[in-house]
């Protein structure tokens, strides 16, 4: 059987289960770090934790026992520097302004947010524009592999951190994965037991939340986000495994990219984005690199990831009886989300991915552009947040 | 939490309608409205961000220390009602 | 109070199965223009087999994803769970905190 059908038709399944995930558990950037700073809850904050946690343990044990040698794992690793600083500042600041990341529009627009369909136009505009613009005219590929020798950090194994860490060791994944995973699992852990021991304060009984129950099975109720978490952590893993054990090449979580195919796909009949346009003479690098559609494949298995966590996300809440078409009262919302989803799509791609491309799966790639990525995020949204509570 | 079953029935002061907006909006917006209302004034919001009143509205308003009552009206839309005591 | 609300109350399960439907069918649609948009590719190009296979499963999960909707189709208008399950409202929801 051909690999590549094998590897798409799995991974399209994994999009359903996180598509579920998505929108049965909350799971949303902006909205575990808006309850933390408004309300100081981290319910969402804690299925956040207990992904990166599980998911980054699971990798490293992967990896040190060799199912996925580390040869292969590193061909998947993305380089880090500067510019997840600076894309993470724009992009937190986007989707602060929308109220929802990457990953939390996907479950919005698909339980029928017409505010974050919107955003998800504004990421295929912001998209178009960086590729054609921002990509050749500041000569992007270029600062990316030459720029201050500190703050870039070669792709490849040089950015692999058990590699600069411990050489060639196999245990070396091993030991990453500990620090950074218990580091987010416990902290996870901790959270909730704290907002146990407050609501249990406050109601003067014993109170506990169970990772999992019966009427969530059954779409009834909303998953718990730790159980989120956890689904999180398998579909992960489900892509790493199965990408490698097709197709011989690992491939990590990542939402961010497959916008851009979809703009050649829906552009496809007028205009050819991966070959004809696009030729600045602004650009003193080859040809070849003159516009960013030129240097990402047609299609990688996330394009087909996205689709199906779109129908799982829908799926779920027609079947929790929480699909809604919602229409916002206040029309301005929709020039809020557009201009939030321009720089988010820009912000992404100047991060070289999203806060699942880039901070999540750097994690779990063990390269630095999570731990780069994740301060300026949070100061993104938290602007966002002040910008909004100012306006509004 | 007799005051809460009590604010089903309350004719509200004031409404707020955030229908279909997402994340910081509803929060923000009904903590803005509540500071510039009088103790004793009963807000309603209506909203049908599931996450909000799951959540954030909840952890918020207990913060406060205000009532507040919740009423499914629909899928995924709810009416909250708040009283503001301090 | 309630009542008025009652009227506001809607069922847009059909727009989600749409959506669902539409999903499906940009996917074939996709698919369509993957050989193409790959041809002139200078860089990051795919393999005819890496294509063909992309293609299939491309056109296997639009079908899957036009079946979903139509079996959510049946589960709204012959077997009406998604319609009870719209009617039902609760009031003085204690939420989950």
């Amino acid at each position: 059987m051909n690999p590549y059908f094998l590897e798409y038709t799995i991974i399209g399944i994994a999009g359903l289960i996180f598509g579920a995930a998505l929108e049965r558990g909350r799971m949303c950037f902006v909205l575990a770090t808006n309850n933390m700073f408004m309300a100081r809850d981290t319910k969402i904050l804690e299925g956040i934790l207990w992904a990166f946690g599980i998911s980054i343990l699971a990798f490293g044990i992967i990896e040190s026992l060799g199912i996925v040698p580390i040869q292969a794992a590193v061909e998947g690793v993305f380089p880090s520097g500067w510019y997840d600083l600076v894309g993470a500042l724009l992009f937190g600041f986007g989707i602060g302004l929308c109220g929802a990341c990457m990953s939390g529009l996907i479950f919005r627009a698909g339980s029928g947010f017409t505010q974050n369909w919107m955003q998800l136009f504004g990421i295929l505009v912001g998209t178009i524009f960086f590729a054609f613009f921002i990509f050749p005219l500041t000569n992007f590929l270029y600062w990316i592999l030459h720029t201050i020798p500190w703050l870039t950090i070669k792709p490849g194994l040089s950015d692999y951190i058990p590699h600069q860490w411990f050489g060639d060791a196999v245990w070396g994944p091993f030991v990453v994965a500990l620090i950074f995973g218990v580091f987010f699992l416990g902290l996870g852990l901790y959270l909730t037991k704290r907002r146990f021991a407050k609501i249990s304060k406050e109601r003067g009984e014993n109170y506990k939340e169970p990772v999992i129950t019966w009427d969530m099975l059954k779409f009834k109720e909303a998953y718990s986000p730790r159980l989120g978490g956890l689904l999180f952590a398998v579909v992960a893993i489900i892509v790493f495994l199965v990408s490698y054990f097709t197709v011989h090449k690992a491939a990590y979580m990542g939402v961010t990219t497959p916008y851009g195919s979809f703009d050649a796909y829906i552009l496809a009949p007028f205009i050819n984005l991966f070959t004809t346009v696009g030729h600045y003479k602004a650009s003193f690098l080859p040809k070849v690199s003159s516009n960013w559609f030129q240097i990402v494949p047609v299609a990688i298995p996330m394009t087909l990831l996205v689709i199906t966590t779109f129908a799982g996300a829908t799926a779920t809440a027609i079947l929790g009886g929480e699909f809604k078409w919602r229409v916002p009262k206040r029309k301005i919302m929709f020039l809020q989300n557009f201009i939030g989803g321009i720089l988010t799509g820009v912000g992404a791609r100047i991060a070289l991915g999203c806060n699942i491309g880039t901070l999540w799966s750097g994690f779990l790639m063990f390269s630095w552009a999570g731990v780069l990525f994740l301060p300026t995020l949070v100061l993104g949204m938290y602007l966002a947040l002040k910008f909004q509570q100012a306006i509004w | 939490m007799a005051e809460e079953k009590n604010l089903e029935d309350v004719k509200p002061d004031e409404t707020l309608d955030v229908l279909g907006e997402t994340c910081p909006i509803p929060e923000a917006m009904a903590h803005k409205k509540l500071s510039k209302m009088k103790v004793g004034q009963v807000l309603e919001v209506y909203t049908d961000h599931a996450a909000a009143v799951e959540n954030s509205f909840p952890s918020m308003l207990n913060k406060l220390n205000y009532p507040y009552c919740v009423t499914k009206t629909g899928p995924g839309e709810f009416t909250i009602k708040i009283k503001k005591t301090s | 109070m309630a009542a008025v609300n009652m009227k506001k109350r809607k069922n847009h399960n059909w727009c989600g199965i749409t959506f669902l439907a539409c999903y499906g069918l940009f996917t074939i649609y996709a698919s369509f223009f993957l050989s193409s948009l790959n041809k002139d590719k200078i860089i990051g190009k795919l393999s005819n087999e890496a294509i063909a296979g992309i293609k299939e499963s491309f056109i296997l999960w639009g079908i899957i994803m036009i079946i979903g909707a139509i079996l959510l189709l049946i589960r709204e208008y012959v077997l009406k769970s998604g319609q009870e399950e719209v009617k039902d409202t609760e009031r003085g929801v204690s939420p989950h905190y």
